[in-house]
């Protein structure tokens, strides 16, 4: 092909995929891991641990610490399983992983609740946002679920306060009057919030999203649940035409975890299927590990064998130089 | 099948592609993402948005470019003769078409997952005359199946206990490993003094950087390259220098398809990420294999030139151009 030719076509090519951006067009599908959300016929509810959930083959996520903005750190989950399912108009999801202790209250300044989130990009792009937050450009939605909002403090009445007060005015308790969601007298174990990028987090008016979490032998199995369709702005629509990127982050209060340190996966992707879900032998909960540090054999080959590799090739490469090859 | 001597010239296309994919991962997969959380340059939210929207085009141009590519590769090898070239014809012809009625939503997610994962081995297949030189290929592509065999065999897929996505994960991340340290094979001669210096110049330095802070080695890893990075941060460090070496070296000697090939795989990463990511891996397999078989030194130039003492003399197939010294 001639040069003139050449360019000709370069400059094609690039128009088209001017034009493709234009009009949002990907040819390229996204292959991550596909987390189907199955189909079932009685409502699952909100108890991870029911049969309805445990029978369940789940996806396993992997996570690793969030480095990128600070507060940094985390990363002690190096796993999620993730299940998801729907029934009539609601869609649910399931974390599940491995903690061995339940944090339940973050009652002094150095006490963190253990928690979870689901994030989604808030509008369907050709691309995904930013995994910490989104960006300006492209936001995201955020579902948090917090174990400290879950319940009473143990051993405090149901009613019971831990701070009083001599007034009820509102404006004695400043924080929920600023509109402070966690400041709340109304205790929701979920919030809705919505972010383009780092420190814009907001939470949104919506009621319909609902979640709890239930802590048994050594790991938590959060549910969360939406109707599939969205009522408000800057959350995502869930249909069986599309799949919905989506990613996954939980804390563990006990290792310091809150803000931004956490354990975090890559974006995924969720699908709505009208399948029925896929069921087997899933490990019960005693047999499920913590994380493993990879096997002696591994620590060999990483250890022992690709150094001496590394060693081996370079001598090999040296010793068999030519005499007129250096050129530096 | 008839046979054509003439080359289809793809130089100036895979450069391009090359070019589109390294804006892509630099200003729209970790500049824009990251940028954006640096204290302070809020106030440069403009540029920053078109910063993003410049990376966005490169995306959107590289995926065009690469579809370009992989169709005048598959051309390229149906007007060779012989069953190698035609595997590798396949593997990018199966892969397009594959991925294409993925976009279209004729066929499952999963389906054309493992499609990607049988266009890799394919197009290796295809690249089986290189001799030494699939080692590193070879490394590579079964940590990228290993990677994408997790990814489908879970949820819809099943079977795969948590260990054994545990495994594979590990298999992946080990098979990329030595894929970057083996692959100083893939140069046709010794890398030069100062490839060498360089490459071990940016080992001790990315080590520093990853003992300082190995968690941001590990959301480096499962971001840019799909794998969770659980190994240490030394071995991590030794493959960079090894690919920074051997591109470098490359650079040198005017191995053009080693450069892009590399530039490809990088972009691509192991973790089965998109039909782009995957199509990347694909082309740069074809690419590569279609690079020069062997390093020979000719009897001119023995003649011309003092012989390494370790080179050995073999006799070439009759009808091959007569007596070589293949540099073993």
């Amino acid at each position: 092909m001639r040069r003139r030719h050449r360019l000709s076509a370069i400059i094609s090519l690039l128009l088209i995929a001017g034009l493709m951006r234009v009009w949002d067009a990907n040819p390229a599908i996204a292959q991550t891991q596909s987390i189907g959300a199955w189909r079932v016929s009685s409502d699952p509810g909100l108890d991870g641990s029911s049969p309805a959930w445990q029978s369940i083959l789940p996806v396993i996520v992997p996570t690793t610490a969030q480095q990128v903005t600070p507060p940094m750190g985390g990363g002690t989950v190096a796993r999620i399983a993730v299940r998801a399912l729907h029934w009539e108009d609601r869609l649910y999801v399931m974390l599940e992983w491995a903690d061995s202790t339940s944090d339940l209250v973050a009652d002094r300044p150095e006490a963190f609740t253990d928690a979870a989130a689901i994030q989604f990009p808030a509008v369907a792009g050709s691309t995904v946002p930013a995994i910490c937050m989104g960006q300006a450009d492209q936001a995201v939605n955020i579902w948090q679920w917090r174990a400290d909002q879950q319940q009473a403090i143990p051993g405090l009445p149901e009613d019971g306060y831990v701070d009083l007060y001599p007034s009820d005015d509102d404006l004695f308790y400043t924080a929920r009057e600023a509109g402070n969601p966690l400041a709340q007298e109304a205790r929701r174990p979920v919030r809705n919030l919505v972010a383009g990028g780092f420190g814009t987090l907001t939470a949104t008016d919506s009621t319909s999203l609902e979640g709890s979490g239930i802590h048994a032998e050594g790991r938590w199995m959060v549910v969360f649940s939406r109707p599939l369709t969205p009522d408000g702005p800057l959350q995502p629509e869930f249909s069986g035409e599309v799949p919905v990127d989506v990613a996954f982050a939980v804390w563990d209060g006990s290792q310091g975890q809150r803000d931004g340190i956490k354990s975090v996966s890559a974006f995924t992707q969720l699908t709505i299927t009208p399948e029925d879900p896929p069921r087997g032998a899933v490990p019960a909960l005693g047999e499920w590990p913590a994380y493993r540090p990879p096997s002696p054999m591994i620590g060999f080959l990483v250890f022992a064998l690709v150094p001496v590799m590394a060693v081996g090739v370079l001598i090999w490469f040296m010793t068999r130089r030519e005499p007129d090859d250096e050129e530096s | 099948m008839t046979k054509n001597p003439e080359p289809v010239r793809l130089t100036s296309f895979v450069g391009t592609l090359a070019f589109l994919v390294i804006a892509e991962l630099v200003l729209l997969r970790i500049g824009t993402r990251t940028l954006i959380h640096i204290p302070g340059l809020e106030r440069y939210e403009t540029p920053i948005r078109w910063l993003a929207e410049v990376g966005r085009f490169a995306y959107f141009a590289a995926v065009v470019f690469l579809i370009a590519v992989l169709v005048a590769l598959a051309v390229r090898r149906l007007r060779r003769s012989g069953p190698v070239a035609v595997i590798g014809a396949l593997a990018a012809a199966s892969f397009l078409l594959f991925a294409l009625a993925g976009r279209f939503l004729w066929i499952e997610p999963a389906a054309v997952g493992w499609a990607g994962m049988a266009a890799l081995v394919l197009a290796l297949i295809g690249a089986v005359n290189l001799g030494r030189r699939i080692v590193p290929l070879a490394l590579f592509t079964s940590g990228a199946v290993a990677a994408g065999w997790s990814i489908l065999a879970q949820g819809r897929g099943g079977g795969l206990s948590i260990q054994q996505v545990d495994s594979l994960l590990i298999v992946s991340e080990v098979m990329i490993l030595l894929a970057a340290l083996s692959a100083p094979l893939l140069l046709q001669r010794p890398p030069s003094r100062r490839a060498i210096l360089i490459g071990l110049g940016v080992t001790v330095l990315s080590a520093a950087v990853l003992s300082a802070s190995p968690a941001t080695m590990s959301i480096l890893v499962l971001w840019s390259f799909g794998a969770p990075g659980w190994l240490s941060g030394l071995a991590y460090s030794l493959a960079l220098g090894s690919v920074v070496m051997v591109a470098w070296a490359a650079l040198q000697s005017g191995e053009r398809e080693i450069v892009i090939g590399l530039v490809l795989l990088a972009g691509g990463g192991i973790g089965m990420i998109s039909t782009y990511q995957t199509g990347l891996v694909v082309a740069a397999l074809l690419l590569m294999g279609d690079a020069p078989a062997a390093p020979r030194i000719t009897v001119a130039r023995l003649i011309s030139s003092p012989l390494d003492e370790t080179a050995r003399f073999h006799v070439a197939p009759a009808g091959s151009g007569g007596l070589r010294v293949l540099d073993s």
